[in-house]
């Protein structure tokens, strides 16, 4: 019945047999050849300010053009995307836009950015990778919002053309990624010590579902890890759940617990941690040595910057990130 | 026809009948399970996939390059 081919994109690494479509539902093995079905056609555009990604360390007030087609890699519970992250690209509506045309019309509606984000961008990998090798020709830089479920060969070779990752850590435990994912942590952890060893700017995602994933002693876990093996430097944005897809049964994430686990990153000794998906002063970035105001932001929008070719306007600190030079 | 030779085919024909059981017995996975979801599959794919346009784009393989 044909030639069966082992996807090796991601961790789940599908066994395909012929005319079968892998768990992402994107791609296809054809008479032992494995087929991406969704290159070239995203379900998904948009521009977007850079904030909203979530990077606030990555030249802020600059817009991103945003794109994704359908399909994921995970099955999280609480998917804000679920329409299109668990759909086929044979349901849903498409547009044709090649990697040169995503490129040239970033640069005409001036995106200093391109973000791949949305549903989980490993699942177009080819087109994310064609994409931005044009992309980094033209001086556009590369983000991607990612949940870090990819092997290290292929994200190796993405790395040599992105810029920035912003990396959902979904929790910190392995039974939480198998009940709530469909996944594992271990590849996740993998993926974000091999883009630090690529030098990809990382900032890290992380939603606080009351009662699977709030326990303070698993986020100081968290945090300390990520001081040990990423550095204190790197920027986590803990985002409010609300009710959504098949954990509708829960309560949004009570603003206590955020300042909580916020207050906990910092005794960890994460220099820049955020409070996201509400309004809240926890938005700002502060200078981690003179500790003045260095970015105000409300929403989305940035009400002032104080940071001047990369460092603090104040005292001169250098401020990690990518800024303007 | 001989009462022997009615005997005969009798015979031939009940031993195929049992074959052709057992056999069905012992390949009924791969019959039902690799025959069928290969065209189940392919129907799938002739009939949703190409009928929406879609493009196949050659998708990287790790162990190809490698190769």
């Amino acid at each position: 019945m044909g030639t069966k081919v082992k996807c090796e994109l991601c961790p789940t690494e599908c066994e395909l047999d012929n005319y079968q479509i892998g768990g992402c539902r994107v791609r296809i093995n054809k008479d032992g050849e494995l087929y991406s079905l969704v290159y070239g056609n995203p379900c998904s555009i948009a521009i977007d300010p850079i904030e909203k990604k979530p990077f606030f360390h990555v030249y802020p007030a600059t817009k991103a053009f945003s794109v994704a087609t359908v399909g994921c890699v995970l099955g999280c519970k609480f998917c804000q995307n679920w329409q299109i992250s668990q759909g086929s690209p044979e349901e849903s509506d498409n547009h044709d836009l090649s990697p040169d045309d995503l490129v040239r019309q970033a640069l005409y509606y001036d995106c200093k950015n391109i973000a791949y984000t949305y549903t989980e961008p490993t699942v177009f990998y080819e087109y994310m990778y064609d994409t931005s090798v044009i992309a980094r020709q033209y001086g556009v830089k590369n983000t991607v919002h990612t949940c870090g479920y990819i092997n290290e060969k292929p994200l190796r070779a993405l790395s040599k053309y992105l810029d920035a990752a912003c990396v959902d850590l979904k929790a910190f435990t392995e039974s939480f990624y198998a009940k709530l994912c469909g996944g594992r942590l271990k590849p996740v952890l993998d993926s974000l010590i091999v883009l630090k060893d690529e030098g990809v700017w990382i900032e890290i995602t992380n939603l606080v579902i009351p009662t699977h994933n709030d326990d303070l002693r698993e986020v100081k876990d968290m945090c300390r890890w990520i001081v040990k093996n990423l550095g204190p430097d790197v920027p986590i944005h803990f985002s409010r759940f609300f009710p959504h897809y098949k954990l509708k049964n829960l309560p949004p994430t009570p603003l206590e617990t955020l300042r909580n686990v916020r207050q906990i990153a910092i005794d960890a000794g994460i220099m820049y941690p955020y409070i996201g998906n509400t309004r809240n002063e926890a938005e700002n970035t502060y200078c981690p040595n003179c500790k003045r105001l260095l970015i105000e932001r409300m929403g989305y929008i940035i009400r002032q910057n104080n940071i001047v070719g990369g460092r603090c306007r104040f005292c001169n600190t250098r401020i990690a990130g990518l800024w303007e030079a | 026809m001989k009462e022997e030779k009615k005997f005969r085919i009798l015979t031939v024909l009940s031993t195929l009948l049992i074959i052709f059981i057992l056999s069905y017995n012992v390949f009924q996975d791969y019959i039902t399970t690799e025959i069928g979801g290969h065209l189940k599959r392919r129907l799938y794919y002739e009939k949703v996939i190409l009928k929406k346009g879609l493009t196949l784009h050659k998708a990287k393989y790790w162990k190809k390059m490698e190769e």
